[in-house]
């Protein structure tokens, strides 16, 4: 008879989200098995997304911005010609690091980490199988599901590794293609197609949308699409695809429905993802999977059978590892009856295309749909010395500020670093700062948070009085 | 009378004969035909077009006859004969024709059969099927293809020369084969390294995996291992337990390895095609 471990929580899967349960519970004095049937921790954040995406981006930013230093001006192709392996060889430190520092994280808080997959065979128990083939069964009172996503093998278009690729094969690449045909208007297609235009491929994004990220403010995007088109890119929308093959020598052909054809010499089909649930056997848990694809949850992950959560990718969007992250912890406050800050509910958005976008709180638009008086001010980059001098010109920051009592409600950037000039906004949001903060403080110059000030000057002299006097 | 398998003297005097070979590089190392050493270039090259490796091929007369007769075979069994090079490469894609010229090219000149020649032929079959699986397995993990194809195939090129260098009548297939395994792996990494290949080719043929744990040099050398053991499979070859034992470093499960298993009929139809 096999025996059956007991913990007093079991968490499904070592990415962002599993990870930080497994830490909070464990910080909470609970004995936790993390359950990865990868070798090591990490998730798709670490492996394929993430990491060697933003290795990607900091490699294509560099050589651009050594291009514009040379010669104040974008040139292009500055990547053709170099192996792409040249241009990610710190990825695998990067990794390795990363992951080593997980892994001791993770031990430290003394909880085991078995290497195996998971399979539910009851809500509370779980069958872990080793790759080797061994089985072992592991049971807790709270059980997190963590397992996460994948890109969607689409039956209408061919993906074969080799010509089509998606987001977990294109950086296996040997080369710079010529050409790439990008199929997808979201976060990762729209990395990875202005990383492609910016190394000097000659990229075509195609999606049935007018424009790519359509999520963030428009004239966010708009900068983004101008600096992409820069570039030699190309978007495509809205489009509907009426079929995708490759013809057999050297060139991938796409059809739309219109009588276009796109030809390319690869393409990159980033046209959603679906959660890992195949295998996980949930109906035995007593769950279902839903029309999407993903486990229905609460506000705390909490699915339909109590003790059972579901966190991250396999819950459903933004798809991002911060809030994966911040749900894992949630999840296991939730589960183990800790109070609860409400902190974390602040979550960034960032998007590292380039130029890169990130948001915090409440959108311009977002603010215009719930009918909220707000004042918005902006900063071009081209106005501070700093962007001057890094060649860092075509940039933008918003500032949303109630109308009412001028407090900092959210914050938009669009321009290189942006996922990091963010991070004051950020505090300004969650602190309630009033906008005249930004301008009696002083900051170093010359900086990219100058912008701060900038755009909290334009707030000030469009606020109605008395507040703006 | 014939040697006998294990005969030690024996042993010892083709064990210093190859070791010396090796150590003094007389080992034969073939020069490849301009043909092929184009091809090998052009499937390492960034920009290899369908109009450059069709120039290279038809250089070639019995390359192209054996790309022709490969292109109308009954596996790939096309509904019009194909008559042209421009036909094949449209019917077949750019980089099967890139897989079967180079796998044609090594059979003319590498694994040409002279001594030992059905032991040679073995190892010709026992490399595309290994090629081929390499690319299953990369396909499947989601790494690079070509270059998966390429370590299979070279891996150990060198055995031909190794058979070369004993005689006819000296020991028999196993005591041969014997020799190969221990040497193969140095010698076909100074064979891949003069011929300018990629240095990570070279060192899966060494079975070097490099310094960094589950870095890409050692990823490959476990996938084209395993790709060896389940190639000898389909081969009916002896089972090789190591090679097999790969999948779990290279974190394949159960499941996993089978549905390479049920790849195999796929992989022996390309090694019939090709051989
Ligand atoms: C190309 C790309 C770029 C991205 N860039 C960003 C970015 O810049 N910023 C950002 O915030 N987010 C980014 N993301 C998104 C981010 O990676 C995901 O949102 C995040 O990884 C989700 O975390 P997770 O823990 O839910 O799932 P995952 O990271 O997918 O981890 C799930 C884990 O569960 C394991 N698992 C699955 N099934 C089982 C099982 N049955 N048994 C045991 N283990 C199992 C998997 O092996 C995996 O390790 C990117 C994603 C991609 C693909």
């Amino acid at each position: 008879m096999t025996t059956v471990e007991s913990h007093d929580v079991i968490v499904i899967g070592a990415g962002p989200a599993g990870q930080k349960a497994a830490i909070q519970a464990a910080k909470a004095g609970r004995s936790v098995a993390l359950v990865e049937r990868e070798a090591r921790p990490g998730g798709a954040c670490v492996l394929r997304g993430t990491i060697p995406s933003k290795t990607l981006h900091e490699t294509a930013s560099s050589l651009l911005r050594v291009a514009r230093g040379e010669t104040g001006l974008v040139r292009r192709g500055s990547g053709l010609g170099l192996p792409l392996s040249a241009m990610m060889a710190r990825v695998d430190s990067v990794i390795d690091a990363h992951q080593r520092y997980m892994t001791d994280q993770v031990l430290r808080n003394g909880i085991e980490l078995i290497h195996g997959r998971a399979r539910f065979v009851a809500a509370h128990r779980v069958e872990v199988e080793a790759p080797a083939g061994g089985r072992r069964l592991v049971e807790a009172p709270v059980v997190v599901i963590a397992t996460g996503s994948r890109p969607r093998d689409p039956d209408d278009v061919p993906v074969d590794h080799e010509n089509i690729y998606d987001s977990d094969s294109i950086l296996s690449l040997s080369w710079l293609p010529s050409s790439l045909t990008v199929l997808g208007g979201g976060v990762i297609a729209s990395e990875y197609a202005s990383i492609f235009a910016a190394l000097g491929v000659e990229v075509i994004q195609i999606d049935r949308y007018p424009l790519p990220l359509g999520f963030m403010a428009r004239p966010l995007v708009e900068r983004f699409m101008a600096a992409f088109e820069e570039h030699g890119g190309r978007f495509v929308g809205p489009a509907e695809i009426a079929g995708v093959s490759f013809d057999g020598v050297a060139k991938v052909r796409t059809e739309l429905r219109d009588g276009r054809v796109f030809e390319t010499e690869k393409m990159l089909f980033a046209l959603g993802r679906v959660a890992n649930l195949d295998g996980l056997n949930v109906r035995a848990a007593g769950l279902e999977i839903n029309a999407r694809g993903l486990l229905d949850v609460d506000g705390n992950g909490q699915t339909l059978v109590p003790g059972v959560y579901a966190v991250g990718d396999v819950a459903g969007p933004p798809g991002l590892a911060a809030s994966a992250m911040e749900q894992g912890r949630r999840a296991v406050r939730h589960a183990l009856g800790l109070p609860e800050s409400g902190l974390g509910e602040l979550v960034p958005t960032g998007i590292y295309a380039i130029p890169e976008i990130a948001a915090v709180g409440l959108g311009s638009e977002a603010a215009a749909k719930a009918g909220r008086e707000v004042v918005i001010g902006s900063a071009e980059f081209r106005e501070l010395a700093r962007a001057q001098i890094c060649g860092n010109v075509g940039g933008l920051l918003r500032l949303v500020v109630d109308a009412a009592d001028a407090r900092i409600l959210g914050v938009e950037i669009v321009g290189e670093g942006a996922t990091e000039i963010l991070h004051l906004g950020q505090a300004a949001v969650l602190g309630g700062w009033e906008v005249g903060m930004l301008v009696e403080n002083v900051f170093n110059f010359p900086t990219m948070a100058e912008a701060y000030r900038v755009a909290a000057l334009d707030v000030l002299a469009r606020l109605p009085s008395p507040i703006g006097a | 009378m014939p040697p006998e398998v294990g005969d030690p003297s024996l042993a010892t005097d083709q064990h210093s004969t190859i070791r010396s070979a090796i150590d003094e590089g007389r080992l034969r190392v073939p020069v490849l035909p301009e043909a092929a050493s184009q091809v090998l270039a052009l499937a390492g090259s960034p920009d290899c077009e369908a109009r450059d490796l069709v120039e290279v091929i038809k250089r070639d007369q019995a390359l192209m006859a054996h790309l022709l007769k490969v292109a109308n075979s009954a596996m790939l069994a096309p509904e019009i004969p194909i008559v042209s090079l421009q036909l094949a490469v449209g019917r077949l894609g750019l980089a099967r024709v890139r897989d079967i010229a180079l796998a044609a090219a090594l059979k003319a000149e590498v694994f040409r059969p002279g001594r030992h020649a059905a032991l040679v032929r073995g190892y010709f079959r026992r490399a595309l099927a290994t090629a081929f699986y390499s690319q299953e397995i990369a396909r499947q993990r989601r790494r690079n293809v070509e270059l998966a194809f390429l370590a299979g195939l070279l891996r150990d090129v060198a055995a031909p020369a190794i058979c070369a260098l004993v005689g006819d009548d000296e020991p028999s297939d196993l005591g041969l084969d014997v020799l190969v395994d221990e040497f193969a792996p140095e010698a076909s990494a100074r064979m891949i390294e003069s011929w300018r290949l990629p240095p990570v080719i070279a060192a899966v043929a060494r079975r070097d995996r490099g310094s960094e744990e589950g870095g890409d040099q050692a990823d490959l050398c476990a996938s084209v291992a395993l790709a060896a053991a389940l190639a000898a499979e389909v081969l009916g070859a002896e089972g090789d337990e190591m090679g097999l034992a790969q999948a779990a470093v290279l974190n394949l499960y159960q499941d996993d390895v089978e549905l390479l298993r049920g790849r195999g009929d796929h992989v022996l139809e390309l090694v019939e095609t090709c051989a």
